[in-house]
């Protein structure tokens, strides 16, 4: 497993972006956590982001589905939210950051449309929290060479994403 | 965390199955991912460790959502129950549709502990997948065999790897 980028928050800017991945590896793999800056709005304990790919700007190539557990509710499927990383809103208390994992399994195959998956959440000592895992396909064939994250909201500058590729 | 690649498996088409053997024991967690495709629909794709087939050595819980959007819920295979641990579910085979996944088993060299894998996938048809199960055995993993019920597509592939 290789870095391939860091990224970090820029609370003038609501994107994670990855551009100019190469198209050398079998696998992707992004790590990171996150919260909204104060003043960008945000203020929910977590934030979720809609994911684009190759310089999109909508999501009609994309299908995903969420599960969700969040406060006392039990598990429930949820559409409101894209393909996720997750961050924390300004409400919760400063340490804290949304964590997330995501990965993608054949992001340079030409021939087939492109996996991604995660697991994500955001919490506070509030008692509100957020644990959800995100699956979905990017029905294009073609080869992802730029991944956006969009959070909505700017990100305060502790954010920090990192993209890995993984050979196969 | 780094990610060492032990072994990976293309599938030319037919296939009912691969093995990794003889994994190395220089690592602390192994790491399972891949996209693949099956001959028939609603086709699941298990693990099994060290040749055991037994099914009572196996137990899983699933939940699935689905495009629909509706939550299917959860399902609970009790040891006995199945022959396996699945690392997905409901793998398509038409259009251009694939399935995708990664799984984790920590501590895999243990020989006090029976042994977990979790794994996250995605199809057309249940487009999120999680599902972890165990093998109730306290057996080092030397060997995997990983199991389509239907046959591999060509140009399925697995790849296994080794965490430090």
């Amino acid at each position: 497993m290789e870095l391939i980028a860091t990224a970090n928050g820029n609370s003038g800017s609501t994107n994670i972006q990855f551009t100019n991945i190469p198209q050398t590896y079998q696998f992707l793999k992004v790590v990171g956590q996150g919260r909204t800056a104060v003043g960008s709005g945000g203020s929910n304990p977590w934030i979720g982001a809609t994911i684009y790919f190759n310089g999109e700007t909508n999501t009609s190539n994309v299908i995903w589905r969420r599960m969700i557990s969040y406060n006392t509710n039990n598990w429930i499927d949820d559409t409101s939210t894209g393909p996720d990383l997750q961050a924390n809103g300004t409400n919760t208390e400063a340490g804290f950051h949304g964590i997330a994992t995501w990965w993608c399994t054949n992001y340079s195959d030409a021939s087939k449309y492109k996996s991604f998956g995660a697991y994500a959440s955001g919490t506070n000592t509030g008692g509100s929290f957020l644990n959800a895992t995100n699956c979905g396909q990017y029905r294009s064939n073609a080869p992802i060479t730029s991944i956006r994250f969009d959070f909505s909201y700017g990100l305060d500058p502790a954010s920090v994403y990192s993209l890995y590729g993984i050979a196969g | 965390m780094s990610y060492k690649k032990i072994a990976s498996f293309t599938a030319s088409g037919g296939e009912t199955d691969t093995f990794f053997n003889s994994i190395p024991a220089d690592y602390t967690h192994l790491a399972i991912q891949g996209f693949v495709r099956s001959n028939t629909s609603t086709t699941d794709m298990v693990v099994q460790f060290n040749g055991v087939q037994t099914s009572s050595l196996y137990c899983l819980a699933q939940a699935n959502a689905n495009v629909n959007n509706s939550f299917n819920g959860v399902a609970h295979y009790a040891p006995g129950d199945a022959e396996g641990i699945r690392l997905a579910d409901y793998i398509p085979n038409t259009g251009s549709d694939w399935c995708g996944f990664t799984a984790h088993i920590p501590d895999f060299k243990s020989t006090t502990k029976w042994k977990n894998v979790i794994s996250l996938s995605n199809n057309a048809y249940i487009a999120n997948q999680w599902i972890a199960g165990s093998f109730l055995n306290t057996a080092a993993i030397t060997s995997i065999r990983v199991r389509m019920s239907g046959t591999f597509i060509a140009g399925s592939k697995i790849v296994l790897y080794g965490l430090g």
